[in-house]
């Protein structure tokens, strides 16, 4: 059985950036090699994540997709797990990339947030990439498929320029 | 001297001039003579003899024709003499009296041309006070016409460089103005920018520290959808 699309498909579920993605594939790695070579059982298994990532910041999502990794693990074969793995990277590798210029730096929950407005509104495979950059406040620079343009406050600031003027002129 | 007396002198003078020039071929013939032919000596003295007693002879004619004229000159000389008295005292009464005359005609004109020059200078200086007074009210009339004139033409021109100050202080007014409306509005447009700028600038901050990560999150959302209705995903 190919489990490459299940791992991807269940990454793509808790992840939403390509270094969400990243960490989920490590903590499978993990979860393989306990599995496989330490005969750790579900619970022991979730005890090593925990035990590794106790003092990582904003690792909920890592909690929330043990259960199904675990099973994902669990399901793999013993000879071919390093390949699927690599077979994964690989086809995260592949998935399309949609960086956005962002003033501050976003917790999970909020790139979550954006993550499924992008992939219900653009593509739902969409990996989403961030670049902090004060120079983008008031909204994000977007750069997609090697084209970039800036929808910050600059944006919004240039098309409303001659009403602010006036607006200031008037005060 | 009369005419005859004067011949007669003339005469005398002419037969010692012919007597001197005989005498003088005589001597250079006798002197050739005696130098070529010594040895004729005595045709010599004789001829010599001869030569002298012709000279002693025509001496003695022009000495006696001398004393004739003489005689006669003197005669001449003594009847003009006594003519030359009678009419040198004829002369000098006569200048005399034209003396006389010319005195009183000099004393006359004298005073004729003293008067004449009295009147003379009477009637210029007359004329020149007249003259004078005409010509100090004629400067006078003409200083009056010519002080109108200027004034007039100082009136003109005093207008006339009111008027064009008044032009170019109106101009350089309105220059000025523009000049300070250009600035006030190039001043003012600055400004409005620099406020814009730092408007933009204030908000920028403060969108930095107000925002809360759910508005963040929400503007970036903003920003993708107005991406989307660009058309920036297709």
């Amino acid at each position: 059985m190919n489990s490459v699309p299940l791992i991807i498909a269940t990454i793509l579920k808790y992840a939403y950036t390509r270094v969400e993605a990243e960490k989920l594939l490590s903590v499978f790695r993990l979860l393989s090699d306990a599995y496989f070579y330490q005969q750790a059982d579900a619970r022991m298994m979730e005890s090593i994540i925990e035990e590794r990532f106790r003092h990582a910041l904003d690792t909920t999502y890592y909690f929330e997709s043990l259960p199904e990794l675990i099973q994902l693990a669990q399901k793999s074969s013993k000879g071919r797990i390093y390949e699927t793995i690599h077979d994964v990277s690989d086809a995260l590798e592949l998935l399309p990339v949609l960086t956005l210029y962002v003033p501050t730096k976003l917790e999970h929950i909020y790139i979550a947030t954006i993550g499924t407005w992008v992939r219900g509104t653009i593509n739902e495979k969409i990996l989403l990439q961030f670049i902090i950059s004060a120079a983008y406040r008031g909204g994000c620079g977007v750069s997609w498929k090697g084209i970039m343009k800036d929808y910050s406050f600059n944006h919004f600031l240039q098309r409303e320029s001659r009403s602010i003027q006036s607006l200031i002129q008037n005060v | 001297m009369t005419i005859e007396t004067f011949i007669m002198v003339l005469a005398g003078v002419a037969l010692l001039l012919i007597i001197g020039i005989i005498v003088s071929i005589l001597r250079e013939k006798s002197n050739a003579i005696v130098s070529q032919q010594n040895a004729e000596n005595i045709d010599i003295d004789q001829a010599q003899i001869k030569s002298n007693s012709i000279i002693q002879s025509a001496l003695k004619q022009a000495r006696a024709l001398l004393v004739n004229a003489e005689l006669s000159g003197i005669k001449e000389v003594v009847r003009t003499r006594h003519d030359s008295e009678k009419l040198e005292q004829a002369y000098e009464e006569h200048l005399h009296e034209l003396v006389k005359r010319s005195e009183k005609h000099l004393e006359y004109t004298t005073r004729s041309i003293e008067d004449h020059y009295v009147d003379l200078f009477q009637k210029a200086e007359k004329q020149i006070k007249s003259q004078m007074t005409d010509n100090q009210q004629r400067i006078i009339n003409e200083l009056d016409l010519a002080l109108d004139e200027a004034h007039k033409l100082l009136t003109t021109q005093t207008q006339a460089t009111h008027q064009q100050i008044e032009r170019q202080l109106e101009a350089e007014i309105n220059d000025a103005k523009k000049l300070v409306d250009g600035y006030k509005n190039k001043r003012m447009e600055a400004i409005d920018r620099q406020i814009g700028e730092l408007v933009i600038e204030t908000v920028k901050r403060t969108i930095d520290k107000a925002l809360t990560p759910e508005e963040h999150t929400d503007l970036v959302i903003r920003s993708l959808q107005e991406a989307k209705q660009d058309g920036f995903f297709t």
